[in-house]
């Protein structure tokens, strides 16, 4: 991209930059003299104010178990500072259940209990409450998915159907990434770092008081990371930079009502090689804004009522662009109408608006706007106290491709002691079609022949695709120093898309090379499937000073296409997912306030691709010799010079992952 | 494409004015980690409303025990002694049996009485009392606020159903601030 811009204009960003580092050598001094102020009286200060009080003693790690009837991994930004991590999708290895695969230098496929994909549909992912699962493809575009990671209060990951409260789409689990509340994020941070892949990055956050109970705060990040390799080690050209930046405001405007406003906007580019070997473009941009409002009413129940808006831009040079807007509005409803019962209601619409201009694809029509209305109702019911409770409820949707869904669920939680329980639950999910599912056409060589090319027509009377899931779990802390977490789960698919070959014939030689055959592909819903898997996660604490943590993930899945089906490739997606996978992850506290922190992660191989099984190792050393300030070196993949995670993406080839490093510096003020 | 240098420029110039801009109000190091910990029980005691009934009288005191924290009480009592929390006055008992929790409003456990936490929270759940621990699964087995460390910061998560089987009102303020946990004691 870099050659497309006038020279000033580069000369210029570099040249602020720059002045930016020279600020900071600057102001820094300035920053440890005010630091030596006497302390505030602690007996003046708001609780907000408290939170952001730093405290001299050892650190304690708190536990991070909760009693929720579903599979739930909660990651804090705590793990993920230890990690290494510079990514969401790096972050989510550390979770049991999921497959994380690399694809190229900007590309991941993720998903949760089989069917991966570059744009694995069955996972419906949220940023502070707002979707960022596309409805061009079904899928995530992790490219542009990114938050401070200072910042996070933690991700929750949910595996399993979570239709009932978040709607379609969330058919194998739903990720929750909430940022903190300005009060918690007061003060600044700077942080700049370097290394092989990570060609260089840079963020700062501010946060301070506007007013008795009203924080606020402000960042903004850039990173630009350079290019995975090929097989043989050459760059695979396919590097991404992006600048991102963004405020979040939140008043407690009276004892019972507070609101939140937030915003960020982000600008980048990245580059991958088409399957056709020719090297790409994509320029991304977007935005959004959002806000909420609690009330409180008087006897424990309350409200809140959230507004977004959200803008994609997407700009892929040889393929499409997509323009698309997003309004959603929601309300929900949280009560105790009789004694034991905790009722939750909500009601929700969604508009999205789309704009595509299609160059190697075509999408008829080219706009489109769609209207999403949904309504949804949970009752939690305490049967036995401190033993036994329910949860039952379920989403009513209405959408524009397939009407009405609904998506019930009941939930199980059988507490028998302080230190075990038991849960269980039955749900029904569903996915939704997508944009290109019901309005695409594009032509694609066949992955699985030579001198194919295949021809995919989206179908307008395709149905969403239904599950129906069995899941039962177990948490626990047998010892004072070791938790446990398993969670297994049986899994009934009904109508996946299928890509039916409905015509097949010799291409026109010209424009075709001779010999070539051309298929025609019409999605429909002629594929079942059953899944089954189980999940593991323990933490043990041998001393106070080492944490171990460690997770293993089995997943199966059986594909069975109905006799109408003339999909040759529905049965790969058994193996589009590792039947095993492992994690251990060591955190260990040195003296000298060094940390020492390994990930070991091992996938088996993918059985309907030429992707083997691969151990991937992290290691991180940190240093605070100042409270302010925090040093650190990251090594990633460190025991393979190379390895491939994912087979092709859908337009683009993909990268190996090399050995790489980096160096980071933190301020915190 | 004009567009991403002007954004980019923007965004270094935000980060550039995050360094000149007045820092707000917030902690500086050298607190000592009870001593937030007593302004935190102050704030507690502020946001948590008590049933009618755990007030035999109006003026009468908020009561608060600490248990097995030889070094926070008399800190405690002295960072507490002449606040006040919606018009009641503050009295700081320091106990050495979980049977004298009975007839206190709130009662902070150290971590060191982490042995006998079952039997403590236990003889609290009978009550309207307000358990405050700071152990890792002290929220989890049932206590209703939990400290714990986040860096060098004190963070506080709440079990909001052992809260609620307490008969204890939790301001939403202090639950927005929390990291929410659910447990035993639901």
């Amino acid at each position: 991209m870099r050659g497309r811009h006038p020279t000033s204009r580069v000369a210029r960003e570099r040249n602020c930059w720059r002045a930016w580092g020279t600020a900071l050598l600057l102001l820094q001094p300035a920053a440890a003299v005010s630091a030596e102020e006497p302390p505030p009286d602690l007996g003046l200060m708001s609780i907000e104010d408290l939170l952001e009080v730093e405290v001299t003693s050892v650190s304690k790690r708190a536990q991070k178990v909760s009693d929720a009837p579903a599979a739930i991994t909660v990651l804090t930004s705590e793990d993920i500072r230890r990690s290494g991590a510079t990514t969401i999708p790096d972050a989510l290895r550390m979770v049991p259940g999921l497959h994380v695969a690399q694809i190229d230098g900007n590309k991941w496929a993720i998903t949760a209990r089989g069917f991966n994909s570059q744009f694995a549909n069955k996972l419906l992912v949220m940023i502070d409450g707002r979707t960022v699962y596309t409805p061009l493809f079904s899928g995530v575009f992790w490219d542009v998915q990114d938050v401070m990671l200072e910042d996070v209060d933690r991700i929750e990951v949910v595996r399993g159907p979570g239709g009932t409260l978040w709607g379609a789409n969330a058919v194998n689990g739903v990720i929750n990434i909430i940022t903190k509340p300005a009060a918690a994020t007061q003060g600044g941070l700077v942080a700049a770092g370097a290394g092989s892949v990570e060609r260089y990055f840079t963020q700062a956050r501010f946060g301070g008081k506007l007013a008795e109970g009203a924080h606020y705060r402000m960042y903004a990040k850039y990173f630009d990371r350079g290019s995975l390799e090929t097989s043989t080690g050459s760059s695979a050209h396919d590097d991404w930079d992006m600048a991102r930046g963004g405020f979040r405001v939140d008043w407690n405007a009276t004892g019972s009502d507070s609101f939140t406003f937030q915003g960020d906007y982000y600008d980048g580019d990245v580059s991958d090689t088409l399957l056709t070997g020719t090297q790409e473009n994509q320029a991304l941009r977007g935005g959004n804004f959002l806000t909420r409002w609690n009330h409180e009413f008087s006897g424990g129940s309350d409200m809140q009522f959230q507004l977004y808006y959200d803008r994609t831009d997407r700009d892929v040079d040889a393929l499409l662009t997509e323009k698309r807007n997003t309004v959603d509005l929601e309300l929900q409803h949280h009560f105790q109408p009789l004694r034991r019962h905790d009722v939750v209601v909500g009601a929700g619409y969604r508009m999205n608006d789309d704009d595509i201009d299609p160059r190697a694809t075509a999408f008829a029509p080219k706009s489109r706007t769609n209207h999403l209305a949904s309504s949804f109702v949970q009752d939690e019911v305490t049967l036995i106290e401190d033993l036994l409770s329910v949860t039952i409820g379920s989403k009513f949707e209405h959408n524009d491709y397939t009407g009405f869904e609904f998506q019930p669920s009941g939930r199980a939680l059988y507490s028998p002691s302080d230190r075990h329980s038991l849960w269980a639950a039955i749900s029904r999910s569903v996915r939704t079609p997508s944009r290109a599912d019901n309005d695409v056409a594009f032509m694609s060589p066949a992955s699985d022949q030579p001198n194919t090319l295949n021809t995919y027509l989206g179908n307008r009377d395709l149905e969403a695709e239904d599950l129906l899931a069995y899941e039962l779990g177990y948490r626990g802390q047998p010892l004072d120093t070791l938790s446990l977490d398993v969670a297994a789960y049986y899994n009934d698919y009904d109508g996946l898309r299928s890509s039916d070959i409905v015509a097949s014939s010799p291409c026109p030689a010209p424009p075709f090379p001779l010999g070539f055959t051309c298929n025609m592909i019409s999605f429909s819903n002629r594929v079942d499937a059953s899944a089954w898997g189980v999940e593991a996660i323990a933490t043990w604490i041998p001393v106070p000073f080492w944490h171990l943590t460690g997770g293993y993930t089995y997943m199966h899945v059986d594909v069975d296409p109905r006799n109408s089906s003339t999909d040759p490739t529905a049965v790969d997606q058994e193996g589009e997912t590792p039947r095993h996978q492992f994690f251990v992850l060591s955190r260990l506290n040195l003296p000298f306030d060094l940390e020492f922190d390994t990930s070991l992660y091992w996938a088996d191989d993918l059985r309907a691709q030429p992707v083997g099984e691969y151990t991937r190792l992290d290691a991180r050393l940190g240093w605070r010799p100042l409270d302010q300030l925090e040093l650190s070196l990251v090594g990633q993949n460190l025991t393979e010079a190379r390895h491939p995670e994912f087979e092709n993406g859908l337009f683009s080839l993909r990268s190996q992952v090399p050995r790489s490093v980096y160096g980071k510096v933190t301020w915190r003020y | 494409m004009r567009l991403t240098l002007t954004v980019r420029v923007l965004a270094c110039a935000l980060m550039t004015l995050s360094l000149v801009l007045p820092r707000g109000v917030r902690g500086e190091q050298g607190h000592a980690e009870y001593e937030v910990k007593a302004a935190f029980l102050y704030n507690f005691a502020a946001l948590v409303q008590w049933p009618a009934s755990a007030f035999s009288e109006s003026g009468e005191p908020l009561a608060i025990a600490i248990l097995g924290a030889a070094d926070f009480a008399p800190h405690t009592e002295e960072f507490l002694k002449d606040r006040k929390v919606g018009g009641r006055p503050i009295q700081v008992n320091r106990i050495a049996s979980p049977k004298e929790i009975t007839g206190h409003h709130m009662v902070f456990v150290s971590a060191a009485e982490n042995d006998r936490l079952a039997r403590i929270l236990e003889v609290a759940r009978g009550s309207q009392v307000l358990t405050i621990g700071e152990s890792e699964s002290f929220a989890r087995r049932g206590g209703i606020i939990n400290f714990y460390r986040e860096g060098n910061k004190i963070r506080f998560e709440i079990n909001r159903p052992a809260a609620e089987a307490a008969g204890l009102r939790i301001s939403s303020r202090l639950l927005r601030l929390a990291r929410l946990v659910s447990g035993e004691g639901g």
